[in-house]
C-alpha cells in the first residue's frame, strides 16, 4: 500500500499523468500500513486509487470481527478522500467508479478509496475447510450473483454475447491457460546455485 | 580544506547530491522548515522546496514504504528516521520489502533508497533516544549498513549510499554530530561501501570497531603510544555485509584483537567479526579475541551514573587495549 503511494508521489514530482492503483482485501485494511499509506496520500493529495475487495472474510474471520465501523469505505473520511462502496459483482458499476477516481487523480484532486463488495466462492485455500465457519447455503446464494454468470446474462440480453462468441471465448481462454501450463511444466528447474544471484546489484 | 562537524558533513552530502541529481529527495519528520530535530537538513527546504524536502506524517512505516515505492519507480529517496529507535515500526518495510525487492523480482526491480537514522547514547536521551539498532538489520541479505566514524567518511559514504542501487541504512552517531570535527574536501568524492578502513597503523594490538567508538580507540591509542604500545585500528565503516578480507588482514597483523561496540554485547556485530577471525586466523592469534561492548540490558538508562556505566569511553577502551597488550 505505501509503495503505491510512493509511486504516485514520484510520478507527481515528474508531473506525469500517472495514477497508481492498488488492491487489497478487507482483511489487510486493518494493517497499519493501509492507514499510514492512505493518510500520506490524503495529506499530499496524491493520485492513488485504493480498491479494497471486500469478500467479507479474512480466511475465517467475518467482517463484524474485523471492522469497528460499518464498511471499509467509512475509513476514507479520516484520510480526507472520498470513500465509495460499489457492487463488486457489477463490472459496469466498478468501471464507472474507477474511471471517476482516475479523473480525480489526474486532475489533482487526490486519492480515492473504493470498496468493492464481493464474495468468495471457494475455501480460502486447499487447506481451508470453510464449512467450519460459513453457513450452509451462504456460498450457493453468493454464486448466483457471480459476475461471470450475471454479466453474461446482461451481455446476452443486450445482444453483445452469442453462443458462438461465448464458445470461442471459452476456447481461447482454455488454450491460453493450457499453453501457459505446458510452458511452465516443461521449463527446467533453476540451477541450485542460482539461489545466490541478485542479492545485490551485479556488475 | 574546510573543517566540518560530523553533522555538517551530512548536510553537505545531502545538498550536493540533491544539486547533482534531481531524482534525489528527502522525506521524514520535521525535515522541512525546521531542518530536522538535529538540523541535518538545515537549509535544504529553502534551497529545494517542499516537493523535494517532504515533511511527512509521524508514521515511520509510511516514510520507509512510500520511499520504497518512489525508489522502485526510479527516484533516489533519502528517508530520515528521526531517531534510530523509531525505525522499529518500519522494520517490516525495510526487511521484508526493501531488502528483498531485487531478489524476489529476479533482478527486474531495484530499490535504491537510503534510510538515515541517528543512533547511540551519551546524550541523556534514555530509552527511546539512545539505542543502537544495527544488529536488528545485520543478518538481512539485500541490505547494506553503513556507520561512519568521521566527517570525511560521512560525506564520502553518504554520497555513495545515495548513488548505490541497493537499499542502504546509514546510521549516524548522534553524539558525534557536534563532538567530531575534521577536514572535509570541498570536491565531490565517494568512498566505497563494503570496505573497511585502517584508521591507524600499528604492530602490537588490533582494535576493530565502527562509529563513534573509532574516535575513542584513536584517543586511547595515542595515550598508549606513550607507553610504547602501538595499536592498529580498523574502522569497519560498513557493518553489513562485512569486509572479511580487511578483518582477517587486521587480525593477522598483530595476533591480538579487541573488538569494540556500543551495542549490547550478546548478538552484536562484533560477535560476527569474532567468528570470522576464529574461522580464518586461529594459528595467527596470540591471545583470545576480546570484546568490549555495552551491557546486556534492555535500555540506555537516564541517570547520568548509569548512562556513563553503559557507554563506551576512551578510558574503557584504553584499559581493554592495555590488558590485551599485556596478555
Amino acid at each position: 500500500m505505501p509503495h503505491a503511494v510512493g509511486v504516485s508521489l514520484a510520478a507527481k514530482m515528474d508531473k506525469k499523468d500517472i495514477v497508481s492503483f492498488v488492491t487489497l482485501g478487507e482483511g489487510s485494511s486493518n494493517q497499519g500500513d493501509f492507514h499510514e499509506g492512505l493518510n500520506f496520500a490524503g495529506v499530499h493529495k496524491l493520485p492513488v486509487i485504493t480498491m479494497v475487495e471486500n469478500n467479507k472474510y479474512a480466511i475465517s474471520v467475518p467482517l463484524k470481527k474485523q471492522l469497528a465501523c460499518e464498511q471499509v469505505s467509512d475509513r476514507a473520511k479520516g484520510y480526507g478522500m472520498p470513500g465509495i462502496t460499489v457492487d463488486g459483482n457489477d463490472p459496469l458499476a466498478v468501471y464507472d467508479v474507477v474511471k471517476q477516481a482516475r479523473e480525480r487523480g489526474i486532475s489533482g484532486e487526490g486519492p480515492t478509496l473504493i470498496e468493492a463488495i464481493t464474495d468468495r466462492y471457494t475455501a480460502h485455500s486447499s487447506d481451508d475447510d470453510d464449512r467450519l465457519y460459513r453457513e450452509k447455503g451462504e456460498v450457493e446464494a453468493a454464486k448466483k450473483k457471480d459476475a461471470l454468470q450475471s454479466f453474461a446474462v446482461y451481455l446476452r440480453d443486450t445482444g453483445v454475447l452469442t453462443d458462438e462468441k461465448e464458445e470461442a471465448l471459452h476456447k481461447e481462454v482454455e488454450q491460453i491457460v493450457n499453453d501457459a501450463t505446458d510452458y511452465a511444466e516443461q521449463a527446467p528447474y533453476a540451477e541450485p546455485e542460482d539461489a545466490l544471484k541478485y542479492v545485490y546489484e551485479e556488475v | 580544506m574546510p573543517v566540518m562537524s560530523y553533522i555538517q558533513a551530512v548536510t553537505t552530502a545531502l545538498k550536493e547530491e540533491m544539486q547533482r541529481d534531481e531524482n534525489v529527495f528527502i522525506l521524514g519528520e520535521d525535515v522541512g522548515k525546521k531542518g530536522g530535530v538535529f538540523r541535518a537538513t538545515d537549509g535544504l527546504y529553502d534551497e529545494f522546496g517542499d516537493a523535494r524536502v517532504l515533511d511527512t506524517p509521524l508514521a515511520e512505516s509510511a516514510i520507509a514504504g512510500v520511499g520504497i515505492g518512489a525508489a522502485m519507480y526510479g527516484k533516489r529517496p533519502v528517508a530520515e528516521m528521526q531517531f534510530a529507535d523509531f525505525i522499529m515500526p518500519a522494520v517490516n518495510q525495510i526487511i521484508s520489502e526493501a531488502a528483498r525487492i531485487r531478489y524476489r523480482s529476479n533482478n527486474d526491480w531495484t530499490c535504491p533508497i537510503t534510510i538515515r537514522a541517528p543512533y547511540g547514547g551519551g546524550v541523556h536521551g534514555a530509552l527511546y533516544h539512545s539505542q543502537s539498532v544495527e544488529a536488528v538489520f545485520a543478518n538481512q541479505p539485500g541490505l547494506k549498513i553503513v556507520m561512519p566514524s568521521t566527517p570525511y567518511d560521512v560525506k564520502g559514504l553518504l554520497k555513495a549510499a545515495i548513488r548505490d542501487n541497493d537499499p542502504v541504512l546509514f546510521f549516524e552517531h548522534k553524539r558525534a554530530y557536534r563532538l567530531l570535527k575534521g577536514d572535509v574536501p570541498e570536491e565531490d568524492y565517494v568512498l566505497p561501501i563494503g570496505k573497511a578502513d585502517v584508521k591507524r597503523e600499528g604492530t602490537d594490538i588490533t582494535v576493530i570497531t565502527y562509529g563513534l567508538c573509532v574516535n575513542f580507540a584513536l584517543q586511547a591509542a595515542e595515550k598508549l603510544a606513550e607507553e610504547g604500545i602501538d595499536a592498529h585500528i580498523l574502522d569497519l565503516r560498513t557493518i553489513y555485509p562485512l569486509d572479511q578480507e580487511a578483518i582477517i588482514e587486521a587480525a593477522k597483523k598483530t595476533g591480538k584483537v579487541l573488538l569494540v561496540t556500543e551495542d549490547n554485547k550478546e548478538g552484536s556485530i562484533i560477535g560476527e567479526v569474532a567468528a570470522i577471525i576464529s574461522e580464518h586466523c586461529l594459528f595467527d592469534l596470540d591471545a583470545p579475541i576480546q570484546r568490549l561492548a555495552g551491557p546486556d540490558i534492555p535500555a540506555m538508562p537516564y541517570a547520568p551514573t548509569m548512562e556513563k556505566f553503559f557507554m563506551i569511553n576512551p578510558d574503557k577502551v584504553e584499559k581493554a587495549m592495555r590488558d590485551l597488550a599485556e596478555f
